[in-house]
């Protein structure tokens, strides 16, 4: 349950997200997740493990500045959650007769997925829900910022129920039969959604306002994530 | 401000109409209190006066609706919000941004430019005393805090009428205070106010107009009707209706104990502060209440969840008979349901405790005896509130008495000739029960039960505090026909 605590929070902005501008919260993130992607859409590049690792590095070192220190640990046990996936996943591919990987290979595939996984979550933690309204509204995708919005006000409600419908499916039906917890959560996102489209009718959903654009504290986040990328070029293979 | 006159509305889902000649008004400075059953059209009334019913449900208004001198007919979206603001039951869905400051900050600059929102937005956040909330965010703020929050949203439109809706449900005493006061400031400010309220007996001192709303049509009442003549002592009262449950306290310790929490010592990871401390608490095995008494966030949700077994505490142990299993009633009742009928509902409990057709058998039968005699191909998400929460309870109890009910504010959203009425319900089961409560109203309707409170992480036992006035509104309730929910 922590995990998923750890990881519902892991998508929502940080206060201190506020000390930079728009084009840096936008460029470090997609910097690095472009950068990790390489090997997945360009086949036969390769990225090595320092050049993963320095990525990883310094994405838990913003996550940590983001988030603070206590979140390290959660954002942690949440790398070694889908390593433990990858793993997992590889395992089965050998249960249903596919060659196995070598145990280092399929680690560091699934370490650079989780490395991706951080920089997404990166994304969410610097952009408010303004910021991704108006990158969507410039993109002339004006309803999706709409219900982009609205979903991302309804996430922490819903999680806030998740955990009384976990406890209660689990002592009512078992461990076993816990997945019975989706539709009463189900049917409550809908009835909040009603009660925010009440809201929503009588507050309306305010424009976005033009965001900071660049701030002096931009270089700070921007140049280490420009490093890394270029690290591909720097450190050979 | 708010002028309704002959006021007609029905939904496009029925041909009954679900108000029927309502006429209500709402001068500047006033508070006007309107109080009704669960289902005698408060909501419908709440969203006729706005709209909402015929362009979000698509229903039918007839009649008229007068705010600042302007029909409701030729008021464009904008110029209406200006008017009149509403702040929902659930204060959590009138946010979008996360944080408190961006979101008010944003609509107060969406809806008065630049110079004159940021003058806006200061203005509201020193009248409300947001300043010590701007920073957090909004899942994160107690629930008065939170419906502070919520009322200075709408008060950034500038309205000339406010409508609160059950602005007390799950908030704690503490709560409770920071919204009288705000309703204080409102008043000040010339504001109309209209409260939709379950629990007014704390807000009857502020109201310039009580109306009771029956059957779809408003009444207007006078307060003294509310206030009732005769001080009925609380004994009386309590051995007349809760007498079952005279068998607790004192010698509920002598029985045979089915949970203890000892030495329970828990914090969550991201706090550096200990939410309990040296807890400790016997359940025993046959008709003992317990209630947990605190404020918001003070914990005993936390403690119910560890008696649950879903958390774990940090230090300490929890001891538990095996014959026992204990079932959670969330605040949010709803939740509780897993299946799409109630029939479902009772075999597939039944079959996970292996208790076969005797378990659906008995199920049934304490449903009807807690009055719920519905179908059981009715859908639980179909029930009022109340029916859903003694659905609940019988469902618990359906593979036998070997339970321990573990409660979280059942007593929500209820008037309070239903509460009283819950009260008894829980007297009459013999099944353990503990409750946590975070309102000392509540409290009282469990005279003869074991009460501690959760203060600075400790369980301290505490007297039960006497509100004869909970037991009159009750009555009150029930004669003017504010009931029959349950």
């Amino acid at each position: 349950m922590s995990l998923l605590r750890d990881f519902a929070y892991a998508f929502v902005v940080s206060k201190k997200a506020e000390e930079f501008g728009l084009l840096a919260k936008v460029l470090t993130p997609v910097l690095l997740i472009s950068f990790l992607s390489l090997p997945y859409v360009a086949p036969g590049l390769e990225i090595s493990t320092v050049q993963t690792l320095l990525a990883l590095t310094y994405e838990t070192v913003v996550a940590t500045y983001l988030a603070g220190s206590r979140k390290l640990v959660g954002i942690l046990k949440l790398v070694g959650m889908i390593i433990a996936l990858g793993f997992a996943l590889n395992l089965v591919s050998i249960l249903l007769g596919s060659d196995p990987a070598e145990p280092v290979t399929m680690g560091l595939r699934a370490l650079r997925v989780a490395t991706i996984v951080l920089a997404l979550t990166l994304l969410f933690q610097l952009l408010t829900v303004g910021e991704i309204k108006y990158l969507l509204l410039k993109m002339g995708l004006k309803r999706y910022s709409e219900v982009f919005a609205v979903s991302m006000a309804l996430l922490p409600i819903t999680f806030i129920n998740f955990s009384e419908a976990y406890v209660v499916a689990r002592l009512k039906l078992g461990k076993k039969n816990i997945a019975s917890l989706i539709k009463p959560l189900m049917i409550d996102s809908i009835i909040n959604s009603r009660h925010m489209a009440e809201a929503l009718y009588i507050h309306g959903i305010p424009p976005p306002l033009r965001p900071k654009l660049v701030t002096s504290k931009d270089l700070a986040i921007l140049v280490p994530a420009i490093l890394v990328s270029l690290s591909y070029i720097v450190i050979p293979l | 401000m708010l002028v309704v006159r002959d006021l007609w509305f029905r939904y496009p889902t029925s041909p009954d109409w679900v108000l029927r000649e309502v006429n209500l008004t709402a001068n500047q400075s006033e508070v006007v209190l309107i109080i009704g059953a669960s289902g005698s059209g408060k909501t419908t009334l709440l969203r006729s006066i706005t709209g909402i019913g015929e362009l979000v449900y698509g229903g039918e208004r007839k009649g008229t609706v007068v705010i600042g001198e302007r029909s409701l007919n030729e008021l464009s979206i904008d110029e209406l919000r200006r008017l009149i603001q509403i702040v929902n039951q659930n204060a959590y869905t009138h946010f979008i941004e996360h944080s408190v400051h961006t979101d008010l900050y944003y609509s107060s600059i969406a809806i008065h430019g630049l110079t004159k929102g940021e003058r806006w937005f200061r203005k509201v956040v020193s009248i409300f005393k947001l300043s010590d909330l701007l920073e957090r965010r909004f899942f994160e703020l107690s629930g008065g805090q939170l419906r502070r929050a919520a009322i200075a949203k709408a008060m950034l439109w500038d309205p000339l009428v406010i409508v609160l809706d059950e602005p007390l449900m799950w908030l704690d005493d503490e709560g409770l205070e920071e919204v009288r006061e705000v309703i204080i400031t409102l008043k000040s400010l010339g504001k109309a106010v209209v409260v939709f309220e379950h629990r007014f007996l704390s807000l009857l001192d502020l109201t310039n107009r009580v109306y009771l709303l029956k059957n779809g049509t408003l009444f207007p009442i006078e307060h003294e009707q509310l206030k009732y003549p005769r001080k009925t002592s609380l004994a009386t009262i309590s051995d007349a209706s809760l007498s079952s449950d005279k068998e607790n306290g004192e010698n509920a310790l002598h029985k045979e104990k089915v949970f203890r929490a000892i030495d329970i010592w828990f914090k969550y990871e991201r706090s550096s502060d200990w939410i309990l401390k040296e807890v400790q608490l016997d359940v025993a095995s046959s008709g003992d209440n317990i209630v947990v008494y605190g404020r918001n966030g003070s914990g005993k949700s936390t403690l119910l969840k560890i008696l649950a077994g879903y958390l774990a505490p940090m230090r300490g142990r929890i001891e538990k008979s095996s014959e026992f299993r204990a079932v959670y009633l969330p605040q949010n009742i709803y939740l509780f349901f897993t299946e799409d009928s109630l029939g479902k509902e009772l075999r597939v409990i039944c079959f996970q405790r292996r208790g076969g057709s005797k378990c659906v058998e008995r199920g049934t039968r304490i449903m009807r005896s807690l009055g719920v005699d519905l179908d059981l191909s009715t859908s639980p998400f179909n029930l009022s509130w109340g029916q859903a929460i003694r659905t609940a309870i019988s469902i618990a109890l359906s593979p036998g008495d070997k339970q321990v009910l573990l409660m979280d504010e059942p007593f929500t959203g209820l008037t309070y000739a239903d509460r009283l009425a819950l009260a008894k319900v829980l007297a009459k089961i013999e099944t353990p029960k503990v409750i946590a409560l975070s309102n000392k109203e509540a409290v009282s309707l469990m005279p003869r039960a074991r009460i501690y409170e959760l203060r600075d992480g400790r369980l301290v036992a505490i007297k039960q505090e006497v509100y004869p006035e909970v037991f009159e509104a009750a009555e009150k309730c029930r004669e003017l026909g504010i009931s029959g929910v349950l």
